[in-house]
């Protein structure tokens, strides 16, 4: 049974977001009711209640205290800076290689490396079963993004039951952050449920091996999340630090920039310039497959964020949404490239997943596009009150030489 | 005797959802995942109620019922939510689904119940109650017109026709353990030793313990806290 399109009065969501979401009787989504906690509740007095949960986990000096997964972009810094500098906590860093690394994902995380001085362990899962994987889910998951999503969320939790060390130490629950998942005050933490629901679209590692199909064990073995008893016997907890920090990323990046030196690029897609420039790809493809899923993409995630911070205007956001939503793909010819398939053939998979709910096929290779951002209405009232509105840009992702993925990269001179 | 543990998912709109005091809803996630996790956490038994079918005289959502009994879960499974008659009950059973409960059913067509009984047998059949506090009284819920009547107004003729009664404290539902002990006691009064699931902000082994004190054969059923925390079910071993 189809649910009726309805979209929150507040920001740019709508009954459709892949992560679920509901609205009270007056219309607000459940990602803006729990936005209003940011304004709530005593963050000096949630603080307080995470130094005591984290208490039992700090160590004798020089053994890891917890583990902390960072990408080298999207709150790896200001996560870092919580765990060593607010949380007095040493932390051994995990990183998954996603080999759609740009120049600026090297040079952010080196910069990273040497700021804060920790020892990080690089997960390489060898790349020829990575394009293996990237094919397949493409083609069945419709994702290309799978095994980043995958290698990012699995990865800190084997090396939990590896190296047992208990405590794992996440950014922001995404969950919370857009649809208001759950309560800050329900402390809600990492679960293997919510990995397979929301993070791999339904599908884990062992879902891939299917009788008489491409993908074998040997594959996808290195995706396969730990045991029940694996967990218990160690005790991994994953905690998300939103639950007890206001969780503001624009303003977290700003102040990371200005402190260690964080480094930002526009990006094609979206006009957050600080979220995901370390990867060609989830600003370019990946986020275009979510346009042609979903009907929207994730610059309308940055402006509803941007609303609810009251930044913008629900106008605002929502031009910002037009802007930059159909903007054209910079970096397909680089994937294509890279897993060896014809231009010809992303775009006929592009195609194939366009949800005719938003994508009107006028011929035989175009469409009219009715998109979500089409059926939003906005107030007659003019807003006449634009806000200033600015997000820094210090480089480029490619920074001064050609785009090309950085499979390993050891770092770059300023 | 140990106590059993049972998973109870609420499905508004096609998704588990949290639910507070039947009043305010955040999402959670697709029904067979969660029915798959909790499966593999072996809970004893998975609770899944529609709460928009009544509402809406849609009846049972019997592809639901389908999609998860055929996923291949081997925990027992009830199904609550838009149950109107015998025939509903019936599909419900056939289509994959352990015990059928019912709720509106007993305000609006009593008589059904015990035909319903004689059909799937009394143990594939629960009931279930909604308590509300209100100006320090307790009530009898209707969750779709929202009416309070009496405790005594409750259909004891049910508990020949039904296993098990699941007793739902309204005000704390989806609370943080604030489950009202004092809800037991009127259901000890009313349903004597009659078997109880409770449920309604129950999430701590403490509280289930306090509970057992006073009704010794009781269960419970765990909503919200289910979906916070990695093999949450351990908290009440």
């Amino acid at each position: 049974m189809k649910n009726k399109l309805q979209f929150c009065v507040r920001c740019l969501y709508s009954s459709e977001h892949p992560l679920n979401i509901t609205f009270n009787e007056k219309g607000l989504c459940s990602g803006c009711q729990i936005h209003e906690e940011k304004d709530v509740l005593d963050w000096s007095e949630r603080l307080e209640k995470l130094k005591k949960i984290i208490s039992p986990y700090k160590t004798k000096k020089g053994n890891y205290d917890c583990i902390v997964p960072i990408t080298g972009a999207n709150d790896s810094y200001y996560i870092l800076h919580l765990v060593i500098n607010v949380l007095k906590l040493n932390p051994l860093l995990v990183h998954y290689n996603s080999y759609f690394n740009t120049q600026l994902a090297i040079k952010n995380l080196t910069n990273l490396r040497i700021k804060f001085n920790r020892d990080i362990i690089i997960k390489n899962v060898n790349p020829i079963k990575v394009k293996k994987i990237t094919k397949d889910s493409l083609i069945n998951l419709r994702s290309m993004y799978w095994h980043v999503l995958a290698g990012q969320t699995v990865f800190p939790v084997q090396a939990s039951i590896d190296y047992k060390i208990p405590l794992i130490i996440w950014g922001a629950h995404q969950g919370i952050e857009q649809v208001g998942m759950f309560s800050y005050t329900q402390e809600v933490e990492m679960t293997r449920r919510y990995r397979k629901n929301h993070d791999l679209m339904g599908c884990e590692a062992t879902d891939l091996i299917k009788p008489y199909q491409n993908l074998k064990e040997e594959d996808v073995f290195e995706y396969f999340y730990p045991s029940f008893k694996d967990l218990a016997d160690v005790g991994t907890k994953g905690i998300y630090l939103n639950n007890y920090f206001r969780w503001d990323p624009k303003w977290q990046h700003e102040k990371m920039i200005k402190l260690y030196d964080y480094k930002t690029s526009d990006l094609n897609r979206t006009f957050d310039t600080y979220d995901y420039n370390h990867c060609y790809n989830y600003m370019d493809i990946h986020d275009y497959i979510k346009l042609c899923k979903h009907g929207y993409s994730k610059v309308t995630d940055h402006a509803s964020r941007e609303i609810r911070f009251g930044r913008i205007s629900r106008e605002q956001g929502l031009e910002l949404v037009k802007i930059y939503e159909t903007k054209k793909l910079k970096f397909s010819k680089l994937f294509t490239q890279w897993l060896g398939i014809k231009d010809e053939s992303l775009n006929y998979l592009f195609n194939r997943f366009k949800n005719p709910e938003y994508w009107k096929r006028t011929n035989a290779s175009s469409y009219e596009q009715n998109l979500l951002s089409s059926k939003i209405k906005i107030s007659k009232r003019k807003d006449t009150t634009k806000k200033k509105f600015f997000f820094i840009k210090t480089d480029k992702i490619n920074l001064d030489s050609q785009p090309k993925y950085i499979i390993f990269g050891k770092g770059y001179e300023n | 005797m140990r106590s059993r543990i049972i998973g109870s998912l609420i499905v508004k709109d096609n998704i588990v959802v949290q639910s507070f005091g039947f009043k305010n809803y955040l999402p959670v996630g697709d029904v067979k995942i969660c029915c798959e996790n909790l499966n593999n956490w072996e809970v004893d038994e998975i609770i899944i109620t529609s709460i928009d079918r009544s509402k809406y005289n849609l009846g049972p959502d019997l592809e639901l019922i389908d999609e998860v009994s055929k996923s291949g879960i081997s925990t027992p499974i009830t199904y609550a939510g838009g149950i109107r008659n015998l025939n509903d009950a019936e599909k419900v059973i056939s289509k994959g689904a352990d015990r059928v409960c019912i709720n509106n059913l007993i305000m609006t067509n009593i008589s059904s119940i015990k035909d319903i009984a004689l059909s799937i047998g009394s143990q594939s059949l629960l009931a279930s109650i909604n308590i509300i506090k209100s100006n320090n009284n307790f009530f009898w819920f209707n969750y779709i017109n929202k009416n309070l009547l009496p405790i005594e107004s409750i259909p004891l003729d049910l508990l020949h026709y039904v296993s098990e009664i699941i007793i739902t404290d309204v005000n704390n539902e989806g609370s943080d353990d604030k489950f009202d002990l004092k809800v037991v006691d009127i259901t000890k009064k009313i349903f004597k030793k009659k078997k109880v699931i409770f449920f309604g902000g129950i999430s701590t082994k403490k509280k289930t313990s306090l509970i057992k004190e006073k009704i010794i054969n009781s269960s419970y059923a765990i909503g919200n806290f289910f979906s916070h925390k990695e093999l949450a079910n351990q908290y009440f071993k």
